[in-house]
This record gives structure tokens, C-alpha cells and sequence, in this order.
């Protein structure tokens, strides 16, 4: 005898209420298949950190422009660098892999922290193919200027 | 004709050209030409085709005679190739362009004309390289400004491939080559035009083919090798028609019309300056001036210097010349005069001898120097001349922009005499620091109005040669009419200082003129602002009537999120003041800039950049002088007392006065005395590591790390410190040999360059606070006064009796004193700290051959060297010589040393009965293996000395010789240093060479896996994956094993060290190879900036280096025992991927990035070649090897004495 374990969830139609929360290696499609094999009702791809991407951009930009300007034999210590592709582009490009791969629904995941970036990103999470987006919102119940 | 115009400079501007006509492009760096070449491997890199739609193949070799040698090979191939170089570069090229002329095969390299290195190197402009090179028979094209840069390197290029003779291209090392200006860019169809194809299809069909083979560079014999030399002639004579035909051409298209030689000034005039290159335009700003007062003066611009354009120059000068001043911008001591000079004189003499002679009387020639090493040249230093030429007896040889107090050469300055400045034109000067993004700024500042506005726009920047804390002068010119002007800025409408501690420091307001706007940055409210400034600035800002503005651009910065970079806070009160732009459009302006240039990087750089950029014209304030006066003396500092060289010459280079110096202030061969960075007092530091005793554990591995010796371990009796200033800090010692004793650690606040590193690895921290440890970086307002007078008493405690300390622990290699401190080094450099270990060790009796690199210029570059002496006046001999002849040049000093000591010996022998048995004996047989026997040879030579003063008679002379020899009885180190560039590439050879002659020599290779004083480009040490200049899509060749390759040899000593892995194994194997008494080679790694690592951590990425097994740690002890095994293995199995190590770098990290696809590739075969390197050295650690040797006298009959590091030796010195 076998159960119909289908259910419902954020207008999506699972075959099972069993989901694969954000994970680290949920990106990798590899990883993603076998969540899928094993039974998994959807999968949740790990969150992409606004920090994160910043934090990379600010990085690379200082690394790069460490030392430059400083002494004439040396203006500056790497070849051009041109457009990379940052924790943005690359969480998307996960989005749409795992989700070419998949036969149920993949829910990116969310941590923005400014103005605008919550929208900006969710846009980009959704044109990239995720079926439903998870928001981790949250207040800290402190005053961080104290 | 509609033209497009571009800033750039003259490198980018010819590096276009050559680029769009090349197929191959064989490069090697070397400044001032290093950008040509890179400029070409981005645009390959960016897939951007030539004029005939295939990509170049850049191609990066082992030294300038590799990369001739390629360039040689493509061309005889039949391939448009093409290179860059400057200085010795050029002239390790000499020898292929003798064979490329004598083949007639057309070619151009592109030179930035650099000095020659002499008495020193130089980085910096003249003709010395291109002067040297023309005996070689290219032709030569000398461009005096970015435009000519740009429109030349096409001449030449056409030029070249209808004549078949080779060009040389030049253009003044960073005047010119540096220099940014607004410029007609040549489109394709301006190349297509010139660079005609029957032109190319007859060079390719020359090209070596086995479908139609040929032989050439054949060897010939006296029957006729002299006949085909003369057979050239008419390719070489027709040349000068060429490049007039090829300029005529040029002309047609752009309108820019040039002359092999040009004549700008008086038609009537009685005196003519011959000059080429940038100085052209003073000279010819000058000659304008002049001629507006009614002189009858010229200049004769020479552009194709070779094949002498002759007929042209006779033609162009005029009738009424008599007197001519050729200027030259190179020195050739012992001819008659320089090449320029001697061309000038041959050429009217073969036209005075003619039947129509051009003039009445031959005019009179002098011949003057100017400009070596971008020395100025000058309005009021050319004034001069032509007043010279107007005297009765002109001096025949001068020089200009000098005092020559020796020789009496030089000419007098005219410090009065300006050119007339264009109406409209704006002159901006601004200070900054390195790391502060002004110039950066100001470069854009020169894109944004040399390209939106009309005007014309120059920017010209000067660096210091110190890589960390660097001040920056960026000297900017705007106007109406394109800039003429090749020096820099005196008078000044505009400056800006960026750093408010630049004032009072260094020149400031001496740039600016009477009535100047001045901007600061300054952390005070407008009217705080005088009460900080020093007396001398306040003077100024009087005298010369200021309009003084301030921004507190720090403030402003960080609240945008840009920490310390302050340009775009800067850049937009430069435009509202200057008043060039409205300031609506100079904010537009700016921030299109800043998104072009930063978009690439991602949008948060960009937002904080506009969030700076918005905020700034509302924080800037007018800065009322009115009613200030100067009534308030100065304070005078008290001198210390410093050495006689130092007050007269060290001091005023420090203060920007070395211009100034007399020829007789400078010593004539080159030689400076060591220990002068000790007088800098930088205070770059932002933050300093104060020592909490509480916490300390004496581990000795903050000063062990430390780059500059800027943080000291002493230990000393307690009574040392009986007298010592309040709040002095020191803790017990704890020693079961030292009883009674204390330890200090102690900051240099001045010398420190704030980098953390010691911080970083210091292991102890507070129990309660774990952010807490025994050094912390505190703000250096709060500590510097705290800290002078502790360093002060701390400098005053004698050095322990190195005798007493085992120099073979990190604690106790810290106890010793360095004798190399406060270098220029980058903060954090991984190279300095070996070099500060070594210096502990050794310094007292080494003498050092130093490659030039980043080691030879934080070495050795002037005001000072860190290289210093010890109480008793002993220290490391430096020397540099080149940069490919390193080890040899070491192998000279042991050749010398060896053959030194052997002939003292026998010297002993001859003087026995004069100097006693015991004495002789005493020096013949001491085994001087260990410091203490060392330091009694020392006294044993100055008992000789005694002696041999005492001698008279027929013994005297031998005395004599063996007096001057003394020294060598005791035992010395010759030590070989430098970087990878040096060891893998340029000076492999020799390197080779060196350890394959067995002889005393310590080779330590300071491997920063790149090159990192020229910029970062790759070396054969740059590993597998990791992004560099010449490998932008990561290197996909793995790094070369230096270490494999002299292990082969049997008898080399070979170590792998890393000190932030391991600092007790790179101690004990710099002991090990100093001790061996054969060659050894001591691989260091060195973290460096080009590995885009934060420098703080320098020390943490050499751990990760070695646990991933990315860098092994060895030790390769050549062993005469049969059952031997030399290789020993120091480092643990690695125990982390090389992807955990390489994540946390810039240089793989980035390709991960860019090239996603490659990088992963390139990272699985980075990971199997450090997987196989290991497996391959753990077999190794198992293997016997044994060095072929005679068989020794049973141990058991003669003693053995045992080293420091643990060598055993018989009593003849022979090791065992």
C-alpha cells in the first residue's frame, strides 16, 4: 500500500512535506540530485549573504589596489582584471544549474541587509528559475549603537 | 580631418602601434618600458586583434637577450615582431641587433630611454641606452613628446619594412613615457595607409621556409666578409628619404607634419641650441620667450638621429648661425665630446668643405650635458646657454642644471627666467601618500578634462623610492594650447597637500606662487587649522598671500566607507577651486569615471565612492588668514649627534634638497657608508605594537618576524637598568645560564612602519581578554611620546656578549643585533625579515653580492641604506651589481677572498721569524668554526697588526702587503642574494654556474613567486593557477624546482625554508648553509603584495603554505657517510588542501573569478603537483646518497671541533 505523502507549500505542489532546508553544498548539483533521489520535496539552496558579496567586492578591490601608486617601478602588481564573477553572479548561475537539474521546485534564500538589496536580489533570484524565495528577515533586539 | 583624442601616456601611446602592426611580441620587464609590454599582454589577453585581425602572441622570456633572441627568430621566420626594453635591457640586446641589421631584416624595438647604470643604477631618463645601441646600425627615432611617441613608433614601424633597416624608437624614460597628455590617437585606417601590404608581403616572403630553404648567419673569413659588410650602403643611405617620405605621408592624413630635424625660432637667428628628445620643449618654450625680447636665438629639434640626417640639418639651419650649442643627454667619458656633439661637429665640417659652403664662417660648436637620470632641464637652466654661446670664448664642454664645483663645467642657473605661461592655463600641484588613491585621482582628473573639455591637459607624477609611506607629487597642467612644458611645476596656481602631516615635513608651498589656492587635508575645524600648522608653513601661507581651503577628508572618507582613501574627497574641491569645470559637470564627470572604472569591481565600491563624492564640496571650508601674523619662534629641535656625511649630505637628500648638492658633495666612485636609514624617522605608522610585559612569554617571535627591526628583543644584566627612565618597561629573564638578567621588548616608534605583523603571530594572549596579547596595536598619537625616550635607553644598553646566547634558537637568534633595520620595504614584506635573521647571525662578517630587485632597491636606494654597523664598526659589506650576473658577481668575491687569505697565509709562513711561532701557528690552525674561535682570530689579527708595524729591513715589504691583507685571516661569508626573477630567469646561468664550482658561497633566493619590484610579472617560480602580469589567465606551466636542480650536483647544500611556518628550521638551516663549507642555496619563501594577501597576515599564509604541502620545508646535508641520507624532510604531511591555501589569496583567487572554468582545471593539477612533489620528496628522505670524496684520516687520531650548527671538523678545518 502506498501513501500519497503530496502537500502544498507557498502555492507549490510538493510530493512530499520532506524538504531539504539551506545547506551549504545544496548548491552544488551534485549534492542537489542526490537530495532529489533520496526524497526530498523541494530544496532549499543555502542563503546568499548581501555581507558576502560585499565583503568579496571590498576585498578584491583592496587587494588589488594594495601598493599601487606607491613607487615608480611599480605602479601596480596585477594584469587588468576585468568584469569577475562576484557571490552574486555566481549563487545565480547555482540557481539555474540545480534547477535545470530538478524535478522539484529549488527556493533560493535570502540575507540582505540595505535598502533596495532585499528587491534586487529577490528579482535576480527569480529570473534565475528558483521556484520560491526564502527571506531571513530579522531584528536584533539590542541597540547596536550602545 | 576629424580626429579622436585620447590621455594617455607615452608608453600606451606607442605600445598602440606596435601592438596593431605585430604578429610576435617577445618581452622581458624592465622599467621605465615594463607598461609597453604589459598593455600588449591585456590586450591579448582581451582577445583584441591587430591590424590583420590575428591576436599577438605575448610572450614573456628569461632576460632581454631571451626575448631579442625570440624576436630575432620570429622575424627570420618571416613574422612581424616586435619588443620593448630600456637601460641594460637594451644592451643585453646589443648583440642580436649587430646580426638583425646586418640581415637587413626590418624590425623596431620601442625604447624608454633609461641611464645606464655606472656609479649606481637608475630607474630614470636619458639617452645613454639608445647612444650605446647605435654602433649596432638601426636606424634611430627620437620622439620628444606623447604625440610623437604615438605618431613614431608608426614611422618607424613603416619605415622599417621599406627600407629593411631596423629601427630604434625612443623616448625619454617617464618624462615622456610617464608622462600622461592629451594626444590625436592614429586610427587603423592611418596604419593600414602607412603600414602598406606589399611592404609586409615582402618581409614575409623572406622569411625562412623549408618549401624554399636558404642558409643565413654564416660564418665568413677575411676573403669577404669585408665586401658584404659595404654591400648594405645603399640601404642604410636611403633610409633618411624614407622616413621623410613616410612622415610626409603621415602628414597628409593628420596634419601633422614632421621633419627628420625642425628649426623653431628666430629666421635671423645667431645662436641655435641642437637638441632631441623631451627637451625640445623647454628648450623651445625658451627660445619663444627669447625671441619675443628681440633674441636671435633658435632651436634645431633633430628627430631622426640615425642615419644622421646631414643634408637636412644644414639645410634647415640658418644662414646667420654662428654659434651652436649641441646638447646631450648622456655621458661617454674619454671621448672628445658626446654623440650628438661629434655628429654636429663631423657634419659642418664635411659641409664647410664643400665647394658652396652653407655659411660665411663655420659656426663655433660646444657641446653641453644635461638631464642624465631626469635631471631637469629648465627655462632658466637653457637661458644660460644661449647667453654661453653669446661670449667670446664659450666654454667648449659644459654641463646644465648642476653645480660642478670639481671639473667647473657647469653653467649658471637663471632661477628668475620662466617661459611665458599660456593665457587660461592652470599649473596644480598636489601631495599625497601611496596608499591614498591621489594619484590615481589626479590621473583621472587628467582623462576627464583632456577628453570632455577641449582643453589640453599633462599629468606628471613623482614618486619616492621607498615602497611603503611613499609621498606622491603629481604635477597637472590645463589649458587652451597643447603643453610643451617637460619639467616639472614651479609656481603653481593650485595645491593641494593630502596628508596634513606632509606639512612642515616636506616641500609644500614651495610650489605654489605668489597668490596660489591652497587645499588641505586637515582633521581640524577651519579655525583650529593655524594653531596646528608648523611656523615654516605659516610663513608661507603669509609671504605668498594664500587663499587657504581645508577639507577634513579622513573624516569624510570613512563616514563614506572608504577607509584611508581619500581621492574622490579630494578630486571634487580640486575641480570647484581650479574652477576648470563647473562643479555640477566636474561631480557628473567624476562619478561617470569612477563607475567606468570601478563597475567592473562591483557596486559597493562604486556607491561608497559616490557617497565620498556627494559629501565632499559640503565639508569643504575657506580658511581665513586675515589678521594671523608670525610672532611665535619655532622650536628648535635638539640635533642629535649623527656623522659629518650625515649632516652634509644625507640629510638634505632627506629634505628634498639633493638638487642642490654640489658635484663635489657626491662621492666620485659610488661608495656610501652603511647604517644612514637610521636617520629617517619616518613615522608612517598609524598604529604601533606596545608590549604588555604581564602577558609576554619571551618567545622572541614578534622580533623574529619583524620586517624593518622595528620591534627589538634585548636582554640584559639587571643592572642595565638601574638608571633607566621612569616607565621603562622590562621582565624577568628566566635562564639556567643567565642569572639575575632582564628581557625588554621594544618599539621603534619612528622606524615602525605600523604593519602588525609581529601582533599577528604573537602567540600569548590574556587569559581574561583573549583579544588581548602580549603586543597590541595601539594609535600612535597615544604612544609615540611614551615611546622615544623607552626606545632611546633601550638603544643604549649594551648587546649582550653574543657568546653567550645559543644563536641557534628563535629566542636566542633574537638576542642578537640586527644589522639591517628600517629599510623602504613594503609594511609586512616577506622578503626583509630573512635578511634581518641573516644580518643577526652573520653581519659582522659577510659581505653580500645583491641582485637588483626589490632587495637592491630597499637595499640599497638613496637617501639611505639599512645595512648598518655594530659598536665595534663592523657590518655586511653590500654590493649591487646587475641584475644577471649576481652569483658570478659573488663568486668574484670568494674567488677574492680565497685567493686574498691564501696569499696571507703565505705571507705568515715568509715572516715566521719576525712574527714568532706561536702567533703564526695561532692564525694558520685556528678552525674558526665557531663565533668564539672567530673572535679569537680577531685577536690574533690585531696582535698581528702590532707586529707587523714593528717590522723593518728587507721584511718590510711583505709586511706591507701582509698588513693590508690581515683582515682576510679571518674567516668571512659571502652571501648571494636576491629574488626569483634574478635566480630562476635572469641569472639562472650563473646561478648554475656558481653551484656547480663547489666553492664557499651562500646563495639565498628571497622567493616572492614573482617579479615583484617591477610590478608582478611572472617568473618560472610563479606556480601553477596564480595570476600574474605575462600569465593573466593564471600561469598554466608549473614552478620550476630550483632546489632539484642543485641538489643534482651532490655537494650543494640545499634548504627550503619559510619562517612564518617554521622559524626555528629556517634558523637552523641558515646556520647550516653558512657553516657548509661548499656552495649552498637557501630557497626563502617570501609573502609579498603581489599576492594580493592582506600584509598583516604575511606570516599566517607561510603556515598555510606549508600545511597544504604547497611549500615543503628540506634540508639537503651533502653527506660523505655511504649509508647518508641528505634530503631530510621538515615539514608534516600536508593536512590541508591547496585549495584551503589558495582561497585566501588575490592571485588564485581572482581566477577563480574571472576564468572560472580554468581556474578549476589549473587547481586539480596544482593539488596532483603538490600531491607528486610530496610523494617524490618522501622517497627522497629514504634515498642514500653520498658525495664522492677522498677517504680522511681516522677520526679517532685527530680532534674534532664542533660548530655552531652542529658541523664537525678536524683540526685542518676540513669538515668531517
Amino acid at each position: 500500500m502506498s501513501v500519497d505523502l503530496g502537500t502544498r507549500y507557498l502555492g507549490l505542489s510538493l510530493r512530499s512535506p520532506i524538504v531539504a532546508s539551506a545547506a551549504p553544498h545544496n548548491d552544488d548539483p551534485v549534492v542537489a540530485g542526490r537530495l532529489q533521489r533520496a526524497g526530498a520535496g523541494a530544496i532549499v539552496l543555502p542563503s546568499l549573504f548581501e555581507e558576502e558579496i560585499v565583503a568579496e567586492e571590498l576585498e578584491i578591490a583592496r587587494s588589488l589596489e594594495q601598493g599601487t601608486e606607491h613607487f615608480a617601478e611599480a605602479l601596480d602588481y596585477f594584469p587588468a582584471i576585468g568584469q569577475f564573477l562576484g557571490a552574486a553572479e555566481r549563487y545565480l548561475g547555482a540557481v539555474e544549474q540545480v534547477k535545470a537539474r530538478s524535478t522539484v521546485p529549488v527556493i533560493g534564500s535570502l540575507n540582505a541587509t540595505s535598502r533596495g538589496a532585499w528587491v534586487r536580489y529577490a528579482h535576480l533570484i527569480q529570473d534565475a528559475g528558483a521556484d520560491a524565495l526564502e527571506l531571513n528577515l530579522y531584528r536584533v533586539a539590542a541597540d547596536p549603537g550602545r | 580631418m576629424d580626429q579622436t583624442y585620447a590621455c594617455l601616456d607615452g608608453n600606451e601611446a606607442a605600445a598602440r602601434i606596435a601592438y596593431a602592426v605585430s604578429e610576435v611580441i617577445s618581452i622581458y620587464p624592465i622599467t621605465p618600458a615594463s607598461p609597453m609590454a604589459e598593455h600588449c599582454d591585456d590586450w591579448a589577453a582581451a582577445r583584441r586583434p591587430n591590424l590583420w585581425g590575428k591576436v599577438p602572441d605575448v610572450v614573456e622570456m628569461q632576460s632581454e637577450a631571451g626575448a631579442a633572441g625570440a624576436m630575432h627568430g620570429a622575424l627570420q621566420k618571416g613574422a612581424l615582431a616586435t619588443t620593448f626594453t630600456a637601460s641594460q635591457g637594451l644592451l643585453l640586446m646589443v648583440p642580436n641587433m649587430f646580426k638583425i641589421c646586418g640581415e637587413l631584416t626590418p624590425a623596431v624595438i620601442h625604447v624608454a630611454a633609461r641611464t645606464v647604470a655606472t656609479h649606481a643604477l637608475s630607474i630614470f631618463g636619458d639617452h645613454s641606452d639608445v647612444m650605446h645601441a647605435r654602433t649596432t646600425g638601426w636606424a634611430i627615432l627620437a620622439a620628444g613628446s606623447v604625440q610623437e611617441a604615438h605618431d613614431f613608433a608608426l614611422v618607424a614601424h613603416a619605415a622599417t619594412l621599406r627600407a629593411r633597416v631596423p629601427f630604434l624608437h625612443f623616448f625619454d624614460g617617464f618624462r615622456t613615457s610617464h608622462e600622461i597628455n592629451r594626444i590625436a590617437l592614429l586610427e587603423d585606417d592611418d596604419i593600414r595607409a602607412l603600414v602598406r601590404d606589399p611592404d609586409v608581403l615582402a618581409f614575409r616572403s623572406r622569411g625562412m621556409t623549408p618549401d624554399a630553404p636558404v642558409v643565413r648567419g654564416t660564418a665568413q673569413n677575411p676573403d669577404v666578409f669585408f665586401q658584404a659588410r659595404e654591400a648594405s650602403n645603399p640601404f642604410h643611405q636611403a633610409v633618411p628619404g624614407i622616413v621623410q617620405q613616410v612622415m610626409d605621408e603621415l602628414a597628409a592624413r593628420t596634419g601633422r607634419a614632421y621633419g627628420l630635424v625642425d628649426y623653431h625660432g628666430a629666421a635671423d637667428a645667431d645662436r641655435v641650441i641642437v637638441a632631441m628628445g623631451s627637451a625640445t620643449g623647454a628648450i623651445e618654450e625658451t627660445v619663444d620667450r627669447l625671441v619675443s625680447e628681440g633674441e636671435r636665438v633658435g632651436m634645431l629639434r633633430i628627430r631622426l638621429f640615425q642615419p644622421f640626417p646631414a643634408g637636412q640639418i644644414i639645410a634647415a639651419l640658418p644662414a646667420t648661425v654662428r654659434a651652436i650649442a649641441v646638447l646631450d643627454r648622456t655621458k661617454e667619458p674619454g671621448a672628445i665630446g658626446e654623440p650628438l656633439y661629434l655628429e654636429m661637429v663631423a657634419c659642418l665640417a664635411e659641409a664647410m668643405d664643400q665647394a658652396d659652403p652653407p655659411f660665411v664662417t663655420t659656426p663655433r660648436v660646444i657641446g653641453g650635458r644635461y638631464g642624465l637620470s631626469s635631471k631637469e632641464l629648465t627655462p632658466a637652466m637653457i637661458k644660460p646657454i644661449f647667453a654661453e654661446l653669446a661670449a667670446d670664448r664659450p666654454k667648449r664642454h659644459f654641463t646644465v642644471g648642476i653645480y660642478d664645483d670639481v671639473t667647473h663645467l657647469s653653467l649658471p642657473i637663471d632661477a628668475s627666467f620662466r617661459s611665458v605661461r599660456p593665457a587660461g592655463e592652470v599649473q596644480a600641484v598636489f601631495l599625497g601618500l601611496g596608499s591614498d588613491g591621489t594619484v590615481g585621482a589626479n590621473k583621472a582628473s587628467v582623462k576627464i578634462i583632456g577628453e570632455s573639455t577641449g582643453l589640453y591637459a599633462q599629468g606628471y607624477f613623482v614618486y619616492d623610492s621607498k615602497k611603503s609611506g611613499s609621498i606622491t607629487v603629481s604635477h597637472l597642467r590645463f589649458g587652451p594650447e597643447p603643453i610643451r612644458s617637460t619639467y616639472l611645476i614651479d609656481g603653481a596656481d593650485f595645491v593641494a597637500c593630502h596628508q596634513f602631516g606632509l606639512l612642515g615635513k616636506t616641500k609644500v608651498l614651495d610650489y605654489a606662487r605668489r597668490g596660489a589656492t591652497v587645499l588641505i587635508n586637515a582633521p581640524y575645524p577651519a579655525d583650529e587649522i593655524w594653531d596646528h600648522l608648523p611656523v615654516s608653513v605659516r610663513r608661507e601661507l603669509l609671504e605668498k598671500e594664500i587663499d587657504l581651503w581645508a577639507i577634513d577628508a579622513l573624516a569624510v572618507a570613512g563616514e563614506a566607507g572608504m577607509g584611508g582613501r581619500i581621492n574622490t574627497v579630494m578630486q571634487p574641491c580640486f575641480f570647484q577651486l581650479a574652477g576648470i569645470l563647473p562643479a555640477d559637470e566636474a561631480i557628473r564627470q567624476i562619478k561617470g569615471f569612477v563607475e567606468k572604472t570601478y563597475a567592473k569591481r562591483g557596486d559597493a565600491i562604486v556607491q561608497r565612492n559616490f557617497a565620498a563624492i556627494d559629501r565632499s564640496l559640503e565639508r569643504l571650508v575657506h580658511v581665513s588668514l586675515a589678521g594671523r601674523t608670525i610672532d611665535e619662534a619655532g622650536v628648535e629641535i635638539p640635533a642629535r649627534a649623527e656623522p659629518d656625511f650625515v649632516t652634509r649630505f644625507t640629510r638634505r637628500l632627506l629634505a628634498g634638497d639633493g638638487d642642490l648638492l654640489p658635484v663635489s658633495a657626491l662621492p666620485a666612485d659610488g661608495t656610501f657608508p652603511s647604517g644612514t636609514a637610521q636617520y629617517e624617522k619616518r613615522g608612517i605608522a598609524q598604529m604601533l605594537p606596545i608590549w604588555d610585559p604581564t602577558i609576554c612569554i619571551d618567545c622572541g617571535k614578534c622580533a623574529m618576524v619583524c620586517p624593518h627591526a622595528t620591534i627589538r628583543m634585548k636582554v640584559f644584566p639587571a643592572a642595565a637598568v638601574e638608571d633607566a627612565p621612569a616607565g621603562f618597561l622590562h621582565k624577568e629573564f628566566r635562564s639556567h645560564d643567565l642569572a639575575d638578567h632582564r628581557l625588554t621588548i621594544q618599539v621603534a616608534p619612528d622606524d615602525c612602519t605600523g604593519c602588525g605583523v609581529c601582533v599577528d603571530v604573537c602567540p600569548a594572549k590574556s587569559k581574561t581578554d583573549s583579544s588581548h596579547k602580549a603586543i597590541n596595536m595601539e594609535p600612535v598619537a597615544e604612544h609615540r611620546d611614551i615611546e622615544r625616550p623607552r626606545w632611546d635607553f633601550f638603544q643604549s644598553i649594551p648587546m649582550l656578549d653574543r657568546s653567550l646566547v645559543n644563536h641557534a634558537t628563535v629566542k636566542g637568534s633574537q638576542m642578537l643585533e640586527p644589522l639591517f633595520e628600517f629599510s623602504g620595504a613594503c609594511a609586512g614584506c616577506g622578503e626583509t625579515p630573512y635578511l634581518r635573521l641573516v644580518s643577526q647571525l652573520f653581519g659582522d662578517r659577510m659581505i653580500i653580492a645583491n641582485a637588483t630587485g626589490c632587495s637592491s632597491i630597499y637595499g640599497g636606494n638613496l637617501p639611505t641604506t639599512p645595512w648598518t654597523v655594530n659598536a665595534s664598526g663592523r657590518g655586511p659589506a653590500w654590493n649591487n651589481s646587475l641584475f644577471e650576473d649576481n652569483a658570478e658577481f659573488g663568486l668574484g668575491m670568494r674567488l677574492a677572498l680565497d685567493a686574498q687569505t691564501d696569499q696571507a697565509r703565505q705571507l705568515l709562513g715568509r715572516l715566521a721569524p719576525q712574527l714568532g711561532p706561536d702567533l703564526v701557528s695561532g692564525l694558520l690552525e685556528s678552525s674558526q668554526a665557531t663565533e668564539v674561535e672567530i673572535e679569537l682570530q680577531r685577536g690574533r689579527v690585531a696582535e698581528l697588526r702590532d707586529a707587523l708595524g714593528r717590522i723593518e729591513g728587507p721584511a718590510a715589504a711583505d709586511a706591507n702587503h701582509l698588513l693590508a691583507l690581515a683582515g682576510d685571516l679571518v674567516r668571512k661569508g659571502v652571501w648571494i642574494i636576491g629574488g626569483d626573477g634574478w635566480a630562476y630567469d635572469i641569472g639562472f646561468g650563473g646561478v648554475d654556474q656558481v653551484l656547480s664550482s663547489g666553492r664557499n658561497v651562500n646563495i639565498l633566493v628571497l622567493d616572492t613567486e614573482v617579479y615583484s619590484n617591477t610590478g608582478g610579472q611572472a617568473s618560472k617560480s610563479t606556480p601553477r593557477g596564480a595570476v600574474a602580469k605575462f600569465a593573466a589567465a593564471g600561469k598554466g606551466t608549473a614552478k620550476k624546482d630550483l632546489g632539484a636542480i642543485a641538489r643534482s650536483y651532490g655537494n650543494v647544500f640545499v634548504a627550503q625554508i619559510a619562517m612564518g611556518a617554521n622559524d626555528q628550521q629556517t634558523t637552523t638551516a641558515l646556520l647550516e648553509a653558512d657553516a657548509w663549507p661548499g656552495p649552498s642555496l637557501v630557497i626563502a619563501y617570501s609573502t609579498c603584495i603581489a599576492h594580493g594577501i592582506d600584509m598583516t597576515k604575511s606570516m599566517a599564509h607561510q603556515k598555510d603554505a606549508v600545511r597544504s604541502g604547497y611549500w615543503p620545508l628540506y634540508r639537503f646535508h651533502p653527506s660523505e657517510v655511504e649509508s647518508g641520507k641528505p634530503f631530510k624532510l621538515d615539514s608534516a604531511t600536508p593536512s590541508i588542501p591547496i585549495a584551503a591555501f589558495v582561497a585566501n589569496e588575490t592571485r588564485f583567487a581572482v581566477l577563480q573569478r574571472t576564468h572560472p572554468e580554468r581556474a578549476a582545471e589549473l587547481a586539480v593539477l596544482a593539488q596532483a603537483d603538490a600531491d607528486e612533489r610530496w610523494r617524490y620528496y618522501e622517497q627522497l628522505s629514504g634515498i642514500e646518497r653520498t658525495v664522492p670524496h677522498v677517504h680522511r684520516p681516522d677520526p679517532a687520531i685527530l680532534p674534532e671541533v664542533e660548530s655552531d650548527a652542529g658541523y664537525r671538523y678536524d683540526e685542518s678545518g676540513e669538515p668531517v
